[in-house]
């Protein structure tokens, strides 16, 4: 053996990886040769320091508290509550003007906010055209997904029939920490992507969203679609153009009961 | 199709997924380098290993297994995503807000030098960093909990621990970890 075979061998040698008799042709030759032995002292020494040096960091509490009720097939604990937002440093000339400043900072958050929860639901779309639709539940009937979604979520998620589009099936999906129903249907050469909840924490695009008004924005390339029915928050997301987006779920069948 | 199985069959997950806990958490937020999404990255690997949980070998090495479901959670949430440089500093708290429990977790993976050169490494050699020399994973069972050869995972290694070797060395070397976990 030379020393830079037996050099390109030091690691994985240092790691236990090799079988017995690749280790016994490297330690003869480390017998031998104290180049080697010095460079093999080297790599050994960086690799202790190295694996002792890592820190080893405790998951919160909370989150540990939320992944093994999720693991006992709970639903998903209460959310932690946001952070405290920097307090307000205006000098303000009345009341009124505060009233006004108030509203619009907290319009500003919520914009951001839900420019956010747009892309989270553009970008898990687009996730699922790339990978295939990871389904938990391939059944095409939306009565049993629904069922299906109040078992394992235990939120109360009915999932319609979309007029022209077949369901493929659904499954859980978590976004910025919150779990809700992700229904997958098949329409015309496209996929769409329905996700369903009813946690009042997920945010709509449209703040303003009243019973029976349906808000469309483009998002990343992707039509997303927003409505509230039954108590619950529905997204679509596809390629189609708004207009088609909205025909389709006006024609929406009513949930089942 | 009945997710939750026998309660004594979910007793077991449970129980064994709460010891693997805090090491599942440190490699998705190193793997991350953002809060929020190591949160739902782990949340989305516990419902994907709810559900698998029926069809796993026992005798097999579980702790790999949940460490192969974090990984396909990670690669198939975020790893497609654009990289946005500023997101690096999302590991820190949002608004500067005071909260001292949670500044513990998190000061360590932020100051220290060898956790500021993990977080440089590409993320393909940082995956194999992490599972063999913190995790103590054998080469195959990072193998298969990266998708990838034996092979690739001897090249990522042996890159991805020269990287930090260059970088630790002109940074004047390890500095030892104390017990109490401070660095002296």
């Amino acid at each position: 053996m030379t020393c830079h075979e037996c050099r390109e061998m030091l690691t994985p040698w240092v790691d236990g990886e090799l079988s017995g008799r690749d280790a016994g042709v490297v330690e003869r030759h480390l017998a031998g040769c104290a180049s080697c032995r010095h460079e093999a002292g080297r790599v050994r020494g960086f690799q202790e320091r190295l694996r002792e040096s890592f820190a080893r960091p405790s998951a919160p509490a909370d989150l540990r508290a939320r992944l093994l009720a999720l693991a006992r097939g709970e639903s998903p604990a209460a959310r932690r509550p946001p952070l405290a937002r920097r307090p307000l440093v205006y000098a303000l000339a009345s009341a009124a003007a505060l009233v006004a400043v108030l509203g619009v900072w907290g319009m500003r958050d919520r914009m951001r906010d839900q420019k956010e929860w747009c892309r989270t639901f553009v970008d898990d779309h687009q996730e699922g055209l790339l990978t295939g639709p990871r389904l938990e539940n391939s059944t095409r009937s939306p009565e049993e997904l629904s069922r299906w979604f109040g078992e394992t979520m235990r939120q109360r998620v009915t999932v319609p029939a979309l007029a022209g589009a077949t369901l493929l099936g659904g499954r859980r999906c978590v976004l910025k920490g919150h779990t809700v129903g992700l229904a997958v249907y098949q329409h015309a050469r496209s996929q769409l992507s329905l996700f369903l909840t009813d946690d009042p924490a997920v945010t709509p695009p449209d703040w303003r969203l009243a019973a029976g008004e349906v808000h469309v924005v483009r998002e990343g390339g992707y039509t997303l679609a927003a409505w509230r029915s039954s108590g619950m928050l529905r997204v679509l997301v596809g390629e189609l153009p708004p207009a088609a987006l909205k025909r389709l779920i006006a024609k929406t069948s009513a949930p089942p009961a | 199709m009945n997710v939750e199985g026998a309660p004594s069959a979910r007793a077991g997950f449970e129980a064994l997924l709460e010891h693997q806990l805090d090491a599942l958490f440190g490699y998705a937020v190193r793997m991350t380098r953002n809060r929020q999404e190591a949160e739902d990255v782990l949340q989305e690997a516990v419902l994907r290993a709810l559900t698998a949980w029926r069809s796993f070998q026992p005798g097999t090495n579980f702790k790999a297994w949940l460490f192969t479901v974090v990984t396909n959670a990670y690669i198939s949430k975020y790893r497609r995503r654009m990289r946005d440089p500023v997101r690096a500093v999302e590991i820190l708290p949002e608004d500067g807000a005071e909260d001292a429990a949670l500044d513990a977790v998190y000061a360590p993976l932020l100051t220290d030098e060898v956790e500021l050169a993990l977080r440089d490494l590409p993320e393909a050699f940082r995956g194999a960093v992490l599972l063999v020399d913190l995790e103590g994973l054998s080469y195959r069972d990072t193998a298969a909990s990266l998708g990838v050869p034996v092979g690739t995972v001897m090249s990522r290694l042996s890159r991805g621990r020269a990287m930090l070797r260059n970088r630790l060395t002109r940074a004047g070397g390890i500095r030892r970890r104390a017990p109490d976990g401070g660095a002296s």
